[in-house]
This record gives C-alpha cells, structure tokens and sequence, in this order.
C-alpha cells in the first residue's frame, strides 16, 4: 500500500506546481505512471517503481486506497482494462544472464497476463517474446498487444521489428498488422469503443517520429496515418464516444510531453495539458494521465477540445496514369525530376550472387552519385533515395529473392516517404521523419541498370494502389 | 656491505610510455562470455591483453543503453520493453542483456580489474545518445523532448538532444560524475561515433536565438554554412571546457582524449561534421590526447599518404599526445582491411607498418575495437614490441605525475636511482642500497 506520508507529499506538491505555458495543471492523485481508468470510472490502474521494479497497482477513487496486484519480482507494466472489470498487463522478470538463456535456448521474455479481483493471475501468453502494451477490444473482449513474434534473431535479417497480434479465440497468438520493416515498432494498439477501428503507435527508422495510426478493424492492414507532420505522439486512447483519442504529444516549442487530443476523422487535434499517458474517465470529459511520476487527473474544458474539421479531401488519391517506359540512355533526361515524386518499376530475373551486394537499377546524378538506386544486399531488395544533405534514405525488404526467379519492384518517392512493393506483397513504406528534406534530383549523369533487369518503366506518376491511405477511406463512415 | 636492490613496479603506464589503447565493449563478447558476470568480463580482459593493449577503455553505453546501473538513466527503467518507445532488440543474446542490473557494477568492477593488472584503465565514451537505433534511446532524452534536436525544417529527431541546452551539458556532466566515481583515469570521447548527430540537427532555441543576435536574419538552410558551423561549435567547445572544469576537479589525474576520425591534409572532417574545433580544443589545454581513428589515405600512395598525414600532427603533438590507428574494422574505409587491398601487403604487414609509423609520429596506437578474435595472432605480434626492437625512435616528454618515496631503508643509505623502461613498457628503477653513508661508488 502507498504510504501515507507519500500521499501527502504529491498533496503539497500540487499546491506549488505551476506550469509556464499556462496549461492547465489538474489534481495530482498518487505516485504512478500509465494510468488506466476502469470502465466504471470507480478504479485507477497503475504502474509504480518501487526498489528498483515495476509493480502493478490498483487505486480505488472513493477510498483512495491502493492494492498492489502485482508485485512479484520483475516488472508489471502498461495496464489496460477489460469491460468485464479484468485487468490485462504485461509482466516479465529475467531470472539468468542473457548468455545463460542463450546456453538454455530460451528466454525470459514479457508476457500479457490478467488480473482478475479474488482470483490467481492468469498468464496469457508465453515464449522467448516480449508481449507488451496490451488493450482489451471493449465490444469482443478480445486481447491486443504488441509483440516481438515472429521477428528474426540475427542483426543482419532485422531485429527490432514490433507487430500487432492479438488471441484468437483458441488463446493462440495471431499476427493483425506485421512491422512494416526494420526498425519499425507498431505498439499501444487500442480498438474504438464501437469496435470498428483499431489504433495503435508506430514508430519508423532511425530518428523518426512516433506517429498514430488507425485501420477499420475488418482490414487492419490498410491504415491511415492521424497525426500531422513534425508531430509526435503515441499512447493512444479513444475518448468513450469514439470521436477522439487522447495521446501522449509533443511538438517543437512545447514545454515537454503534453496530452494532445487527435479527431481521427478530420486530423483536427489540440493540446490540452503537459503529461503523459492518457486514459479518459468515462465521462469523456476528464483525462487520467501521469506527470513526473504522479498520476493525475483534468477535468477539460469547453474551449479545450480540437475544433472539428471538415473530414480530409483525398488529396493523395490523385488517379495513376500509365507508366512511360524508360528505353536506355535516349532519354536520361525524364529522370530529371528535381522534387517532383516518381515511380520507378523494374521487373526482370533475380541475378545470381545477389547474396552480396548487387545493383538491379542506378540513376546517378551531379547532386549525389547514388541519387536513386535499387540493389540487393544479402538477397534482400533495397530501395533508396538521398536527403538534402546525401545521407542514406531506404527501404529494406524482409523476404530474400530467389536467384534464378522472376520478379517486379516498385518503388515510389514522393515528399514525404518512400514505399517499396515487390511482386505483389505488402507495400514498405519510410517516412523522411527527422530526417533532413529529400535531395531535389536535376541532373541526370549515367543510368546503370543489371542485364538481368528486363524493363524498366520510369514516371513521374504515382500508382494508386502504394499512395498513403487517406482518412476519408478509413472514417468516412465514421460518427458525426 | 653493498647491495644491490632492483625494484621493478609498475606504473599505470605513465604518460611517457609508447601506449596501446584497446576500446572494449563487453556488448560484443555477448555470444562469447558471460559479461553480465565479473568472471566473464574478465575473460573479456584477458582476450583483450592478447593484442598487448596496455590502455584498456572500457564502453559505457551505446546511445542510452548503460552498461552499469546509472542513476541518469535510471527512469524509465532501461530494460525493453518497458519504455513503449523504444523497440526491443530480438538479437540473441545481445538483446536480452540487462548490464544495469549486472552485479557487481561492471564498469566500477573493470576499473577496478585494470588498476590491479597495472593497466591504465579509462572509458570509451561515444559522442552520441541513439546510437543510431531505437532500442538505444536514452532515458533521459526519451523524458525531455523540449531539448531534442531540430532540423532545419522544423522536425525533432526524436531522442536525440542538443548540447545547445545547458540542461543537456549539464546532463551529459552528471553521467561524467558516474564515471568518475568508478575510477575512470581517462576519458575517451569517440567522435566517430556520433550516432548520426551534425550540425544539421541543431536548429534549436538557443542556437536560433544567437544566431538572431548575431546575424540577424533568415537562418541558413545549409548546416555547413561556415557561420552556421561556428555558432554550433560554440556550444560543443562549451561542453568539453567544462568536462575539462569536471576533471580537475578530480583529486587525481584524469586525462581526456578525443577520438577523431577521417583525418586528411587537406580539410578537417571533423569540424565540417560535428563543429568541433578539435584544434581549439588542443590550443586551450582542454585536451591531453588526440586519437585519430581512421585517415583518408590515397590507396594509391598508401604509405606516403599515411605518412603525410601523420606528418601533419606534429604541431599538435607538441601540446597533447596523438594516437594512431590499427584498426581491425573497416568502417571508415581505413582499417587494416583497405590497406591490405590497397598494398597487397598481409595483415600482419599492414599492421607493422601502421605501428611503425606510430611510433615515429605518435604516442601510441588506438585498436578500435577489440572484438572476439579480430585481431588476429600474427597481427597481435606485429603490434607489440617484440617485432619492434629497441626504444622509441621519437621519446615522448616526461610527465609527472605523484612524486613520492617507493623504497625507504630506516637508517641505512640509499641513492644513484636510475631507471629505464623494459620493452613490454614497465618501468624499473635499479638503485644502490643498504649502504652505510654516502661513498661515491
């Protein structure tokens, strides 16, 4: 139980705290993090450091009482209700050494488990996995996380990748939305109050931005991106009405993490207080969130709320047109497109001995010698542009292409990403993020492309089917 | 009665000896020893002795991954994944290490292992806070973002901060103190490894508000502009004065080494990438060593453009000690590996040679970095003094450093020190002892 004297500390503290860019401050409650609101609004879960661990607490609002749930060595982290009053978390507790696993050939990894008030705690998942951030879907019950599954274990084929998953109904793990590449975490996924939308938190590449997310539910894997450019935000939580999400934010100038609301619909969005770690009351009028290690909690305002948009035109959804075929050095000078996006689309057979280091396709320019190229390293297909500043900007593909056998590339760059499609597979997609603006490419120099390369099909156009999903494909028929 | 006393000690490798630094990170031996143990960083130490390192820096950190329990990057608790932010490492085993929960403290246990072999003991500090990935963000950077770095477009690198604050320098000292208090005697801060950071991150409050008052105007959009470039430096300079401050402050000596890489004749990539003003640094005192890590050597002309530019250093070494690289890796384009395809020469060869010309140009080596076995036998013998023969044709200056009595006989006479230095770099003092007054012998 949180001691007494702790209680009155936060008190007293909150009496002098005063923030400089005015935002409102709320009621400090307790010393925790990632606080989750029950569906009754009756009880606070949290997580709380305490020697050296993280343990799993649970606040009662009338009695102000505390019930640790999970204590136990190791750490209980990011709580998260379910309508039935059970609590879903992640816990792990490494036992060996990283080496006495490796020796073991297996690991202590993070799990979800559940708390369930007067009975024993239940693990739901298991395996040499870190199971994490999981949420409930409020209309089915049905347990999200996200997961380092399925992700492989050496450097060199990309391992820090994070999915969605969630239990199927069998209790078994199943795959929603995979990373999208290395170094891409998708994480915090949460599904809308009426259960046609799922949320979650991906974060691309090196000094990247996190961004939110969301898809309908019923084709998660075709997913809309919510928060605007230079923003970042993760932690999402939908407001129990379903029109907004509350997330954790921050933009340049901002005195720290602030708690931003997001209207999924139009991109509208406001910041509302600095914090972390928001969950809504269910009076979709008072956020719950932390603040240097203590939970609190903000009635909002009416002038607070993001001022709602009219839902985003399709602006990206301009119709493709066919693709001009690039016949060799005749006509070097159509890829001269300065800023403007372009297509390139290469088929042919995949050469032997690309388990090294192999071009397919390679546009050289005065502004950087590598301006645009396709290659494949280690067998796997990359694509790869420059920033202003000819740093490396690329894609690495997951799967390795067979010597020996056809295949078809397409890759597309435009302002904001690039995306990468081989054959017909998921689409790969890099967004610039914190990186430098992209290199404008004018001059053309020399075109080097594999003699295994068959056709090469160069435009400035941009295929409908690898353009960003827009908001209005996704919420279109959302609430009001 | 006469006798003859030889007294042979060891000296932490004083500063006038020709010096092997071995960067060492345990990370690297994951798969190999046990190096969330004290028996496996040991192991570790041992591996490392094979190449003759006589300097041994150990790492702290890849980005804000610590390597020992640091209260600066405690919160939120360093393990994945319990910051939703960072992405877990699905490497086994280097991903499932907790070195923040390794007992005993592995940085403060290796210090500690170092002095009793008799090596000077130091840490390998990167210039960087990412580590380029997202499993390595720091703790402290993930908690304030209001300090990151900015382009000049308008977007925040997310967790990576920018000196410009004096919240972050200060930040940056705190995690210095860490060391200090494990009994680090050198700190090595490697340029090299910067995470991806330039100046091209730092469009931040400070630096846009100097620039205003500067300049005025429109700021440059180009990070390399010159007067962009020197409103940068400033900050960083800022940053080294004061770990110089720190440092003094120490009840011992403490030496500061920067490691730089890229070196030519012909330009200096260390100020047109990162603004440092190594040069200034040197000029100011700020520094005691300079490493160069790698050069930009003309593989055509591989040994007299190697030479040239380790020619190039003498005026520097006038006022610090300079290094010299054998590096195993090859990441710069420099290490043993392109000179051997640049000369035909066996590795071995290559790293005889590069020895050599540290040795007539510089203080010591730089091995950067000792991994399991990268450094082969043969180029380990072609490093130490066994294949080199006799004193260093270039003796570096004396420094002192304590002065006090090693050897007393109470009532007895003793004197006529004189002391030489054996090729494994010990140093012995030979003296005439247990003699009854002073009678020249």
């Amino acid at each position: 139980m949180l001691r007494k004297s702790r209680l009155t500390a936060v008190v007293l503290l909150s009496t002098v705290r005063c923030l400089a860019v005015g935002l409102p401050e709320g009621e400090r409650l307790f010393e925790g993090t990632h606080p989750a609101v029950s569906p009754d609004g009756r009880r606070i879960a949290f997580q709380c450091e305490r020697e050296g661990k993280l343990d799993l607490g649970v606040y009662d609002c009338a009695s102000k009482q505390i019930v640790w749930v999970d204590a136990r060595p190791g750490n209980a982290c990011f709580p998260a209700w379910g309508r039935d009053g059970a609590l879903v978390y992640a816990y792990g507790h490494p036992t060996n050494t990283a080496y006495q696993m490796m020796k073991r050939g297996a690991y202590d990894g993070y799990h979800v488990w559940r708390w369930r008030e007067g009975t024993p705690l239940e693990q739901l998942t298991s395996g040499s996995v870190r199971d994490y951030t999981p949420s409930v879907d409020p209309v089915r019950g049905t347990v999200y996380f996200a997961s380092t599954r399925d992700v492989p274990t050496r450097f060199e084929d990309g391992c820090t990748r994070v999915g969605l998953w969630r239990l199927g109904v069998a209790g078994q793990p199943e795959c929603v939305v995979p990373a999208a590449s290395n170094e891409t975490g998708l994480t915090q996924p949460v599904v809308s109050p009426d259960g046609r939308f799922l949320a979650w938190s991906e974060v691309r590449g090196f000094a990247q931005l996190w961004i939110l997310r969301a898809a309908r539910l019923a084709e998660p894997s075709r997913s809309c991106v919510l928060t605007p450019n230079k923003m970042i935000a993760y932690a999402p939580v939908w407001s129990p009405d379903g029109r907004h999400l509350a997330c954790t934010g921050f933009r340049v100038g901002d005195p720290s993490w602030c708690i931003y609301l997001v209207e999924p619909k139009s991109g509208a969005f406001a910041r509302v207080a600095e914090g972390e770690n928001p969950s809504w009351m269910p009076d979709g009028r008072t956020l719950v969130f932390d603040r240097d290690g203590v939970v609190c909690r903000l009635e909002l305002a009416d002038d607070v709320w993001p001022k709602t948009l009219p839902a985003c035109a399709a602006t990206e959804t301009q119709p493709a047109r066919s693709f001009r075929p690039f016949t060799g050095g005749t006509n070097l000078m159509d890829l001269a497109f300065g800023l403007t996006p372009c297509t390139i689309r290469l088929s042919g057979t995949v050469p032997a001995g690309s388990d090294e280091f192999v071009h397919l396709f390679r546009i050289e320019y005065k502004e950087s010698f590598l301006g645009l190229q396709v290659y494949l390293k280690n067998g796997k297909p990359h694509f790869a542009t420059r920033a202003s500043d000819t740093t490396w900007l690329g894609i690495e593909g997951h799967t390795k292409l067979v010597p020996g056998k056809p295949f078809t590339i397409t890759a597309m760059r435009t302002f904001e990403e690039l995306v990468m499609q081989v054959d017909d597979g998921m689409p790969l997609r890099l967004l610039y993020g914190g990186k430098e603006d992209i290199l404008s490419l004018d001059h053309p120099v020399r075109v080097r492309q594999h003699p295994d390369v068959k056709s090469v099909h160069v435009s400035t156009e941009l295929p409908h089917a690898l353009l960003p999903v827009s908001r209005a494909e996704i919420f279109g028929e959302a609430a009001p | 009665m006469k006798k003859i006393f030889l007294v042979t000690f060891l000296l932490s490798l004083t500063a006038g000896a020709f010096e092997r630094l071995a960067l060492v990170d345990g990370f690297d031996y994951a798969n190999i020893f046990d190096t969330e143990t004290a028996s496996g960083n040991r192991q570790v130490l041992d591996h490392v002795l094979l190449t003759g390192a006589n300097t041994i820096l150990w790492r702290n950190c890849s980005g804000g991954l610590m390597r020992y329990p640091s209260a600066e990057e405690r919160l939120p608790l360093a393990a994945n994944p319990l910051d939703m932010r960072r992405l877990p490492d699905s490497r086994v085993p280097f991903g499932w290490l907790n070195y923040h929960l390794a007992q005993p403290d592995i940085i403060r246990d290796m210090m500690d292992e170092c002095a009793k072999r008799g090596l000077a003991r130091g840490i390998h500090w990167p210039y960087e806070e990412t580590h380029w990935s997202n499993w390595t963000l720091g703790a402290w950077n993930l908690a304030h973002p209001q300090f990151w770095g900015v382009t000049a477009n308008g977007k925040p690198w997310s967790g990576r901060t920018s000196l410009a604050f004096p919240e972050v320098r200060a930040h940056k000292l705190r995690l210095l103190d860490e060391l200090l208090a494990r009994g680090a005697d050198i700190i090595y801060i490697d340029l090299f490894r910067n995470g991806g950071w330039g100046p091209q991150y730092e469009y931040v409050k400070p630096n846009i508000e100097a620039w205003r008052t500067r300049h005025g105007g429109e700021l440059p959009t180009n990070p390399r502009d010159p007067r962009w470039l020197a409103l940068v430096a400033e900050s960083q300079h800022a940053f080294f004065r004061a770990v110089r401050a720190r440092l003094e402050k120490q009840p011992r000596k403490v030496r500061l080494i920067l490691g730089i890489m890229n070196a030519r004749t012909d330009g200096d990539n260390v100020y047109e990438s990162r603004a440092i003003d190594w040069r200034r640094l040197t000029d100011e005192g700020i520094l005691d060593g300079v490493a160069v890590m790698s050069v930009v050597f003309d593989p055509k002309d591989a040994w007299n453009s190697t030479r040239a530019i380790y020619r190039s250093f003498a005026s520097v070494r006038g006022k610090v000690r300079v290094y010299f690289p054998v590096a195993a890796y090859n990441y710069s384009q420099a290490g043993i590996p392109a000179y051997v395809k640049a000369t035909g020469e066996s590795p071995a060869q290559v790293a005889k040679h590069l020895t050599e010309l540290a040795r007539e140009y510089g203080d010591g080596i730089v091995m950067e970095c000792v991994d399991y076995k990268n450094y082969p036998p043969d180029v380990c013998a072609a490093m130490t003094n066994e294949t080199i023969r006799g004193a260093a044709r270039v003796q570096a200056r004396a420094e002192i450093l304590w002065t006090r009595p090693i050897c007393k006989q109470p009532g007895r006479y003793i004197g006529w020190p004189t002391v030489s230095r054996t090729p494994q770099g010990d140093i012995m003092a030979l003296f005439s002892g247990d003699r009854d007054e002073h009678v020249c012998p």
